[in-house]
């Protein structure tokens, strides 16, 4: 059908062109055809006359009337062809018998698939016509002759001449080919065209069968779609060469349309499929594909649209769309070309140039251009066998190139192979490749050792057809410490295979005389689809750590064991220990207890040895002493002289406001065992609902503050009693208890130290004062010596002075005055120093005035006196005025350089020598100089002696100030008073 | 005493009154005059050097340095300068030291002028004179003083002896047919009980203080 388009196509383009060379090849005439004995075949088709029948409805009657008969137009060409029509032709031809003895004759009908041919052969007498009816949709026994083209005899004796009438109507093309044969001619022809379809067909058929054993052989999807193709050429071609009608299925004329557009959608079809799989255009260029499948979709719609429209519709139809489909394949093809697929492709597309140049001879022969023969008539099956045969090999070529890319690929998984083989030989772990059948693809080597034992001539299957439940079963897979056998589901190669990574380390295998432990971790491996495609199984034997972990366990448990009973023994022991903590606790407090009066202790000793002011010392003891034993009262008592009574020189008390008791009598008569004991140094505990109640002051001063009980501790001094500590308490409860006495004996020691300290303190105040008159006495004795030492010289020499110079003996005899009043001044200070009450008992005044000339006398330094009368002043008051101006005077002196001093002796408020009552004033006392000043060196060369003067001033309440600036003298001032 | 210069008399007391009377006293004497007078030992010293007195009649104690340094002072740098110690006390160290210091007369303050004057005149033409509180404390010392050399033992002589000689410790050993190492032992004690620090020091002290007898 293909060739039928195709002729269709260019004649429909070229038919001026083909009506022009027609013209030329045979000129139209009118007249009879002569048959002559020379000649076997004429071509009718110059000679006939045509009427077109539009409406089909002529008849031969009608037709034969001479109304119709100017109708008949002549033909224009050889093989007259008026396309698709509905129409129906008349033809009408004379044909003259000029030949000797051939009478009947055959006319042939070219074109196999005119539908309705009609025949009027003149009745041999009188008028009408005989009618002999043939046609594509005629049953095929009313054939004239059986002959899959449509022939008629044509019976036609010699020397006669005869017109015949033919209508022709079709659905199909209006080809009108007559061809008149001679019985030889035709007989002739009839072999050719015969032997040249059986040739054909041969070929055909032959491919057919062949591709069907490389089907079933191969089973490649190409063949497939070739087979079908070849099998679809052949129906088509059965069909349009007329041989189904003749031989397949003569009587199922009634089908021939829809076989015919069934066939012709097929052909085109399997070209299309065939195509898309020999290119693989799927894989290749799926642009193409989906472009291919739409024209497949279309054809499919086409195939059923036969039933609902004309035959020329369809026809309209399946013809443009074959041609869009060859198209569509072609382009597919050059682009597999231009691609790459070279072979291929090339091929393919050179198989349909024996296709075109079949067609275009065939076009040629039509044309005229090349002569008509049997061969150039059917050129163009020549065409499609040299398709079918490219095709083939074409296919062949395919498999070959398949085979060896196949082979390639084959030796490179080989390789692949082998190489993974290597690499799973080499790894320290057992590998075993399984594939989807639960079958080994792999064991390396190994698994092998760990699968084996040769001994007991157990070992891996190395055929690898052992299924996994078979070596299950085989090495009976058991969990790991129970006798519970494996389920299979739970193995990894089993769950790997289902898609995920597993591992277990709980396998144990069973090798006969030895069971192993096994840790196995497994994967899946895909394939390029994501399927499951292989798992892969690595193994190790961890029996030893099996065996290691079993031991601990049982070492943990052992030891589980024991710690509880040690958990036990501890919980004992902790009881205990509880006990030991409470009553250290208890030891704990005690020694705090113990800390607290030792810091007591030692603050007071401290406070004793540090204050310097004893009364201030004692009280801050008889505070502390208190709070500390938690007593109502602490007193501290020194005994007199007598050793009668108690001083009282510090009394603490904070809940018992008694009046102050300053004197606290110890009468020998009522007392008397405690006066002794307390003098013998024994410490008394006296406690008044048990001695009896207390006697005397003592026992009113106790009751005053309900105290029931009285302690009373020495004060000891080189085995003498001095003085008492006292602690009262109100409580009854409560007694001093032996490590109370202790402390307080401890404390009472301390107190002892420190009141005999003071008094040493003072004795050696006092003999330092002493010790410093007589030095001074000496002084001033020495210095008497000296001057009567110094007067007597004078004395001795004045005589002779006298005799050499009266003058000069004058102020000889005044040296000799002053030297003496000085020798007598400093004899009556030496005095006052050996008598001290004659100091006081001085006036002040006086004793100013006498000081100042007995020191000066010494260095004859001038001096001034301004003496006021002051009142008399308290006697340490008096005194301490003496004994500073004599430091000051003897400062100035011995260091001062200074050649004047002034005395002064001044008071704000003067009164009568009588003086008495409440005076209300001041005395001032300075000495001034015009000496070099205190530089800082002479400052703290005389520290001492102002440390003195300092001292003496606080001691009486005044104010002490000197006054020094470097060469420009001192003044010291003593200012006492309100 | 042909001489027809009055003498200089510098004097030297703390104690004003003191050098009042001395002043008056050296009135009384036409041999006599005064060259200065000073109240401590440094200003003793510096008007010494300015004064150039002849003789010094110092008492001894005084602030400022006391009599003895000064005396030993004004000895050294003025050589031709005679001092007389006039002082109140006579204790027998300071008799001692002030004599050691140079003071070429020592006198109480218990002297008659003329005493006194006598000394003076003495002491200008360099003859010591002493009062009898103070020859006693002299001699008193003198006897008290450890002889040196008297707390050698005999084997110690014996050494110092041989020492004396120059010999060696080795020769001595020899000598004395004792051991070197006894005879070094016996030479330290003597340097120690001589006070010397070397032999040859040793050996002079004994010379000096005739610890050995002269061959």
């Amino acid at each position: 059908m293909k060739t039928k388009a195709l002729v269709l196509a260019l004649a429909l383009l070229l038919t001026a062109y083909t009506s022009a060379f027609a013209q030329e090849d045979e000129p139209p005439r009118r007249g009879p055809v002569i048959l002559t004995d020379e000649q076997g075949e004429y071509r009718l088709g110059p000679h006939l006359e045509i009427l077109e029948d539009p409406s089909g409805q002529l008849t031969i009657q009608e037709v034969t009337s001479p109304e119709f008969e100017g109708q008949f137009t002549p033909s224009q060409a050889a093989a007259p062809d008026f396309g698709y029509t509905q129409s129906a032709y008349w033809v009408r031809f004379d044909l003259k018998n000029e030949t000797r003895g051939t009478d009947e004759w055959l006319l042939e009908v070219g074109f196999a698939n005119m539908q309705f041919v009609d025949l009027y052969l003149p009745e041999p007498v009188g008028e009408g016509f005989v009618v002999k009816g043939s046609g594509a949709l005629r049953p095929f026994e009313t054939r004239d002759v059986a002959q899959r083209l449509i022939v008629f005899n044509l019976p036609l004796s010699p020397q006669d001449e005869q017109t015949i009438y033919m209508r022709f109507q079709s659905g199909a093309s209006m080809t009108l080919g007559l061809t008149l044969r001679a019985p030889d001619a035709f007989l002739q022809h009839i072999r050719n065209d015969t032997l040249g379809l059986g040739l054909f067909y041969g070929v055909l058929l032959i491919m057919l069968g062949y591709h069907l054993f490389l089907l079933y052989s191969l089973r490649e999807a190409s063949y497939v779609y070739y087979v079908f193709f070849l099998a679809s050429t052949i129906l088509l071609f059965v069909e349009y060469d007329g041989l189904g009608r003749q031989y397949l299925w003569p009587g199922l004329f009634g089908w021939t349309k829809i076989r015919m557009a069934t066939f012709m959608a097929l052909f085109f079809m399997s070209i299309v499929k065939f195509a898309n799989a020999f290119l693989e255009l799927k894989n290749k260029a799926p642009r193409w594909h989906r472009l291919v499948t739409l024209v497949l979709a279309v054809w499919g719609l086409l195939i059923p649209l036969q039933f609902f429209l004309s035959y020329y519709v369809i026809a309209s139809l399946y013809l443009p769309w074959g041609l869009v489909s060859l198209v569509v394949v072609w382009a597919a093809a050059l682009l597999s070309w231009r691609q790459g697929h070279r072979r291929p492709a090339l091929l393919f597309l050179s198989a349909w140039i024996g296709v075109i140049i079949g067609v275009m001879v065939l076009l040629l022969a039509l044309l005229g251009t090349l002569p008509r023969t049997a061969l150039t008539g059917e050129a163009w099956r020549v065409g499609l066998v040299w398709l079918v045969a490219l095709w083939s090999l074409a296919l062949a070529e395919r498999i070959n190139l398949l085979r060896v890319e196949t082979e390639e690929a084959n030796r490179e998984l080989r390789a692949s192979e082998d190489r993974l083989s290597q690499v799973l030989e080499a790894m320290p772990v057992a590998v075993v490749v399984y594939g989807t059948d639960r079958k080994p693809r792999l064991v390396n080597r190994q698994a092998v050792e760990l699968l084996s034992n040769p001994e007991r001539e157990m070992g891996p299957d190395l055929t690898l057809s052992r299924s996994l439940e078979q070596a299950a079963k085989y090495y009976s897979f058991r969990v790991a410490g129970s006798d519970e056998v494996y389920p299979l589901e739970r193995l990894p190669v089993e769950r790997a295979l289902g898609g995920e990574h597993a591992a277990v380390d709980d396998l144990e295998i069973d090798l006969v005389d030895k069971r192993r432990f096994l840790e196995l971790w497994a994967s899946p491996i895909f394939d390029e689809w994501g399927n499951v495609h292989y798992a892969v199984v690595a193994f190790r034997d961890i029996t030893r750590r099996k065996q290691a972990e079993e031991d601990l366990r049982k070492q943990r448990e052992h030891l589980e064991e024991l710690v509880a009973g040690r958990t036990a023994e501890l919980g004992e022991a902790n009881q205990l220990l509880q006990g030991e903590i409470a009553e250290r606790t208890r030891a704990e407090e005690a020694l705090q207890q113990t800390v607290t009066e030792l810091s007591v202790l030692n603050r007071i000793a401290h406070v004793l040895t540090s204050v310097s002011d004893l009364p201030q010392a004692l009280d801050l003891v008889s505070e502390s002493v208190t709070h500390l034993f938690g007593v109502s009262v602490t007193f501290i008592g020194q005994l007199d002289a007598a050793q009668t009574e108690l001083k009282v020189l510090s009394r603490f008390s904070h809940d018992c406001a008694q009046p102050e008791l300053m004197r606290l009598p110890i009468e020998p008569t009522e007392e008397a065992n405690l006066r002794h004991e307390l003098l013998r140094g024994q410490t008394q505990v006296i406690q008044k609902r048990v001695n009896c109640p207390f006697l005397g002051p003592m026992g009113e001063h106790m009751a005053a503050c309900d105290i029931q009980t009285l302690m009373l501790v020495p004060l000891r001094v080189r085995e003498a009693s001095i003085g008492v500590l006292g602690l009262e308490m109100a409580s009854v409860e409560r007694v001093f208890t032996p490590v109370e006495i202790s402390l307080a004996q401890t404390i009472a020691a301390s107190l002892s130290t420190a009141l005999e300290n003071a008094r040493l303190f003072e004795g050696a105040q006092a003999a330092a004062a002493a010790e410093e008159r007589n030095r001074m006495a000496r002084d001033l004795h020495d210095s008497v010596s000296q001057v009567l030492f110094s007067a007597s010289l004078v004395a001795e020499v004045l005589p002779s002075i006298w005799d050499s110079d009266p003058e000069e003996a004058l102020e000889s005899l005044e040296e000799l005055r002053r030297l003496t009043r000085g020798a007598l001044a400093e004899f009556r200070t030496m005095l006052l120093e050996l008598r001290p009450t004659a100091v006081i008992k001085t006036p002040l005044g006086q004793l100013m005035a006498q000081l100042t000339e007995a020191v000066t006398s010494r260095t004859q330094l001038p001096f001034r006196l301004h003496i006021e009368n002051v009142p008399p002043l308290p006697g340490e008051v008096h005194t301490a005025f003496y004994r500073i101006a004599q430091e000051a005077l003897n400062n100035v002196v011995k260091h001062a350089g200074a050649s004047q001093v002034t005395v002064r002796l001044q008071t704000t408020d003067p009164v009568s020598p009588q003086g008495g009552g409440d005076w209300k004033g001041q005395v001032t006392l300075s000495v001034e100089d015009d000496g070099q000043g205190f530089t800082p060196e002479s400052r703290q060369r005389e520290r001492l002696g102002m440390g003195i003067m300092r001292e003496r001033a606080e001691s009486i309440g005044a104010r002490l100030s000197i006054e020094s600036q470097v060469g420009q003298g001192t003044q010291v001032r003593l200012v006492w008073g309100s | 005493m042909g001489d027809k210069r009055p003498i200089r008399v510098m004097l030297v007391d703390d104690h004003a009154m003191v050098r009042t009377g001395l002043r008056q006293f050296l009135k009384g004497f036409t041999d006599m005059e005064l060259a200065g007078e000073a109240s401590n030992g440094a200003e003793a010293v510096d008007i010494c050097l300015q004064a150039a007195p002849d003789v010094v009649l110092m008492d001894l104690v005084m602030p400022d340095m006391d009599g003895s340094q000064a005396t030993r002072r004004i000895r050294q740098l003025c050589p031709q300068v005679q001092v007389i110690a006039l002082t109140s006390f006579q204790e027998q160290d300071m008799v001692e030291r002030t004599l050691q210091a140079g003071a070429i007369g020592y006198l109480l303050k218990n002297v008659s002028a003329e005493e006194l004057a006598g000394a003076i005149r003495a002491a200008h033409a360099g003859r010591p004179t002493l009062s009898q509180e103070a020859a006693e404390a002299l001699v008193q010392a003198t006897r008290q003083r450890p002889e040196l050399g008297g707390d050698l033992s005999g084997r110690e002589r014996e050494v110092l002896e041989l020492l004396v000689e120059g010999l060696s410790n080795g020769q001595i050993a020899e000598r004395l047919t004792i051991s070197p190492a006894t005879v070094r032992f016996h030479v330290s004690s003597i340097l120690r009980k001589l006070g010397a620090s070397s032999r040859a020091e040793a050996v002079s002290l004994a010379w000096q203080h005739h610890l050995v007898e002269r061959k």
